[in-house]
């Protein structure tokens, strides 16, 4: 039954894609260093979550995640215009932690603490994807998409302004080109995905609560980036891939069960940290940002 | 690519050959031996009740020296962070790679909940030791647990301060948890059935360490007592900063917190006085045996889930004795918990309902001083 | 009731300025988030009670020891990881990463050297405190404002005053021209360190009494330290220390007449706005968001 196993991390890992190369966009692309990608997440898994248990279809609940993000994704854009570099980083994480105080409070809406269990697994034409197989096609299929509108956005005249923006943002102004809406776009865009990819965590963990969109979750998602090397979309699907399955080699690792939970933890950092001393530009990075 | 980046993919790539050979290997061997896989947060901010439960299994282990009958015990522990999400990866991996017999998890009722359709549709027992979400209950047939739900201490709680202390007015304050909410919803509801007013309801976050103005603004209501839902390192900081604050309330736990060796010793005198509730232990010398062995093995007292945590193991070993000549192992421990009836474990008198809820008597208990407890009463 | 409240925003503005102003002080001069700040103050707690408590030395000489430790903990971290990726030119956001990972290896390390279970130092015995117009005090309490407020005068003068304390500032302000007049940009960053890990060792000390030892609470001290340390002024002692104040009476007074959930709520929206509309800070000097 080994497969079972492979196949749940592939979904994981289909799962991390969407959510990274979607990062990648504002971080890599155009220079927007947003920590408040998880808050996207937890949004867009809140949405398609109480929609869902409110008995809409899938592609509805699917869709208005990922709306709903892209929506709040635009206030932070138009709030945090003026923002640059590390404000910039600071003020998007206060975001992720507002998003997290109002889930975690707005019991109303969220039951709070207590979380939403039994989301009902999702279907599309009568086809429900029960099992973690079919799931996994739909991740798949899902997260295929996503990448292809993701690189074709970077390859675009769009994506080419984003890039002049994040090199010198003042030169592309003097161009004439309006940089606060594309910023937006860039933005808007980003956290679409960052909301289908947590619709999907939803429908698949078919549980969520407020724990499962803080800071620890944050880390994991900005080391792929980063470890793939910003602006590069080939070294984000590795660095997914290698950060996914990275703790997975550890569970096979003989500790004594006295020290099993830390220990684990401790290669896990030092692994990242060793990546990160021997690649501070990430496996395919091409640019720097300051 | 560089050299250094090939290398540590070429070792990630190798880990897993090596890891799937292992499984692949060794996975098939299972005649004679049982897996018992382990969930419970051991780094994080919930290991505090995540190692206790663990370290109760490693000393059941021990003393059946890790064999039942004929067979070998493997215990195979994961990691959970309290996170959903890394609690589906572990158990996915316990029941596909491991191929487990049964699950002692997970503490958290998140990671409870976010498993139990798994191990339910793999047809895996599962036994959380910690858990208390009321809607555990019905998460399944194969979903099992050692502590009482919510709902039922904050029942009998609401119905010993209404009814036998005679209070009718109470503020709350609980720790904005998944423990904590589940808490205070049951005691509410129950306590305002019964007729009693709660006058103010305040709350404090996982991780805080000042509860002072909440006191405050409890301490100016006009109430008879303060009802707290806390975990074991908030009620230190509660204990002590209402002592400090002069706060003369009565203070009632709804929190087995009080029990934990580690809160009475740092609470100190704070802790006089207070009342709290928990499920009945069986004052006896299966628990005073207990507690020697388990201080002789890890040199100090167990803390709270300890006590679960190896009854949860020795559950499963009970079943697994029962279940001789059966070839579906899973199943057979599954259909045996449910005929279990008034075991006497270490954390308690354990029955299991129809849903895989532990029936136990609860007990009210009063700390005289100096850590002495004395049990004021048994519903 | 008044005064109580104003108290209780002091003791919680004042273990905030302690984290805050080690934290602000290394922002200042070198110019990233480092977040494993939280871990120099866990790991010193737990050393001071690993002296005091497991080794039975006397108070006094756990004290300097601790306070010795945390600097030399901060200077390595400084050596060994930080120093290897500013040679290899790494950017900022990669030493956030990098401070994350040293933060998780920490707070395993401490889980796996001490356990999981709540640790008490036990020096002070909890007592009732005394009446002080019109509010209730512990004498430890007042330990812990009367430090805060001396650390920030002592932190001024050594800001203005010492040779190594305008070197500081020379690097902050410009790091080029610095080192033109002949300051060793590394030797600063060192000293940086140095000085503003000893302030985490008093933070830990003081704390660990005042609130006891669990492996995380660096963590949970970080994001309130840092929220204060924002909303003085980034990259000035003096404001983050003024923020955390600031922060504190937020919090006490706002949820005296909101609901207590909402404490966190408070501390994050009260960081957003301040980054949207005067993202220097309080006391930040208005250098045009960059």
């Amino acid at each position: 039954m080994i497969s079972a196993y492979l196949i749940h991390l592939l979904i994981l890992i289909g799962i991390y894609l969407i959510l990274a190369i979607s990062l990648q966009l504002s971080v890599g692309f155009t220079g927007l260093l947003n920590l408040g990608h998880i808050a996207f997440y937890a949004i867009g898994a809140y949405i398609s979550a109480l929609l869902a248990l409110a008995g809409l279809p899938f592609w509805f609940c699917f869709l208005l995640a990922g709306i709903g993000a892209m929506f709040f994704g635009f206030l932070l854009a138009i709030s945090t215009n003026k923002l640059k570099g590390d404000y910039l980083a600071l003020a998007t994480l206060a975001f992720t932690f507002v998003i997290y105080a109002i889930t975690l409070n707005w019991t109303g809406l969220t039951r709070g603490p207590l979380g939403l269990p039994g989301i009902p697994k999702p279907s599309l034409f009568g086809f429900t994807f029960s099992d973690n197989f079919s799931f996994l096609v739909l991740v798949f299929v899902i997260a295929l998409i996503s990448y292809l509108i993701i690189t074709r956005i970077t390859k675009s005249p769009f994506g080419r302004v984003l890039e002049a923006i994040r090199d010198d943002e003042l030169a592309t102004r003097v161009l004439g080109k309006n940089t606060f809406k594309m910023k937006s776009y860039a933005l808007g865009i980003s956290a679409f995905f960052a909301g289908i990819a947590g619709s999907l965590y939803a429908y698949y963990i078919t549980f969520i609560d407020p724990s499962s969109f803080t800071l620890s979750q944050l880390i994991p998602v900005l080391a792929i980036v980063i470890i793939g090397g910003l602006a590069s979309l080939k070294g984000t699907i590795i660095a997914t891939i290698i950060l996914v399955l990275l703790p997975e080699p550890l569970r096979f690792v003989g500790f004594p069960s006295s020290i099993i939970g830390p220990a684990r933890q401790m290669i896990y950092a030092l692994l990242l940290l060793l990546i990160l001393i021997k690649k501070p530009r990430g496996l395919y990075g091409r640019i720097e940002l300051e | 690519m560089s050299k250094t980046l090939q290398i540590i993919i070429g070792i990630i790539i190798i880990a897993i050959i090596v890891a799937l050979v292992f499984v692949f290997g060794t996975g098939k061997t299972t005649e004679g031996l049982v897996k018992i896989g382990v969930l419970a947060p051991l780094t994080g901010e919930a290991s505090q009740w995540g190692v206790p439960p663990k370290e109760g299994i490693e000393l059941a282990l021990e003393l059946i020296k890790n064999r039942v009958d004929n067979k070998k015990v493997e215990v195979i522990y994961e990691d959970t962070q309290c996170d959903p999400a890394k609690g589906v990866s572990a158990v996915q991996k316990l029941i596909n790679i491991d191929e487990v017999d049964a699950i002692i998890g997970a503490v958290c009722s998140s990671v409870t909940l976010a498993i139990a359709p798994i191990v339910e549709k793999s047809e895996v027992p599962l036994i959380s030791p910690a858990s208390t979400s009321p809607k555990i209950s019905d998460a399944g047939d194969y979903v099992f647990r050692v502590v009482p739900s919510d709902a039922l201490r904050g029942e009998v709680f609401a119905d010993y301060i209404k009814n036998d202390v005679g209070l009718n007015k109470v503020a709350i304050l609980y720790i904005n948890n998944e423990g904590g909410a589940g808490n205070k919803d049951s005691f509410k509801k129950r306590f305002e059935e019964l007729g009693g007013k709660i006058v103010a309801i305040e709350s404090y976050a996982q991780g805080t360490k000042d509860v002072k103005t909440q006191l405050m603004k409890i301490k100016n209501q006009n109430i008879q007592a303060i009802v707290i839902v806390s975990y074991p390192a908030d009620s230190v900081i509660i204990l002590k900063q209402a002592q400090e604050l002069g706060l003369s309330l009565p203070l009632y736990f709804q929190t087995e917190a009080l029990e934990d060796p580690f809160v009475l010793e740092a609470a100190g005198e704070s802790a006089n006085g207070v009342i709290y509730i928990l499920q009945a232990d069986p004052s006896g010398r299966e628990v005073e045996k207990f507690e020697n062995m388990f201080e002789e093995k890890f040199n100090r007292a167990p803390a709270l889930y300890a006590a679960e945590g190896f009854d949860a193991f020795n559950l499963i070993i009970k079943a697994i004795k029962e279940c001789k000549a059966e070839t579906d192992l899973s199943s057979c421990i599954k259909d045996e918990l449910y005929t279990i009836k008034n075991y006497q474990g270490v954390s308690g008198t354990i029955t299991f309902d129809g849903k895989g809820d532990v029936l136990k008597p609860m007990a009210i208990k009063k700390i005289i001083e100096n850590g002495k407890k004395k049990v004021l009463m048994i519903k | 009731m008044f005064p109580q409240l104003l108290v209780n925003s002091l003791i919680a503005g004042a273990i905030y300025a302690l984290v805050a102003s080690g934290f602000s002080l290394i922002y200042s001069t070198c110019k990233f988030v480092h977040f494993a700040h939280g871990a120099t103050i866990a790991f010193s707690a737990y050393f001071l009670y690993f002296l005091f408590s497991d080794l039975g030395l006397s108070f006094g000489l756990s004290v300097i020891f601790t306070i010795i430790f945390a600097s030399l903990l901060g200077w390595l971290m400084d050596k060994v990881v930080y120093k290897k990726l500013r040679q290899r030119k790494a950017s900022k956001v990669i030493l956030l990463m990098t401070s994350f990972a040293l933060l998780i290896f920490f707070e395993s390390l401490i889980l796996m050297l001490f356990g999981a279970d709540v640790k008490t130092i036990g020096y002070v015995k909890i007592a009732r405190g005394f009446d002080f117009l019109g509010a209730i005090i512990t004498p430890l309490q007042i330990v812990i404002i009367a430090v805060s407020l001396v650390l920030l005068v002592l932190l001024y003068f050594f800001m203005k005053r010492t040779k190594i304390g305008k070197a500081m500032r020379a690097v902050a302000d410009n790091k080029e021209v610095a080192e033109v007049v002949g300051i060793s940009a590394e030797n600063i960053y060192s000293w940086a360190f140095i000085v503003g890990s000893a302030i985490a060792g008093i933070a830990a000390i003081l704390v660990g009494l005042e609130q006891n030892l669990e492996p995380m609470m660096g963590t949970n001290l970080m994001i309130k330290g840092f929220t204060g340390a924002i909303i003085g002024g980034i990259g000035s002692v003096p404001g983050a220390v003024l923020g955390s104040f600031l922060l504190g009476f937020a919090e006490n007074f706002g949820i005296w007449f909101l609901p207590s959930g909402y404490k966190d709520a408070i501390a994050f929206a009260i960081l957003f706005i301040f980054l949207l509309f005067r993202h220097q800070g309080i006391l930040g000097i208005g250098r045009n968001s960059k």
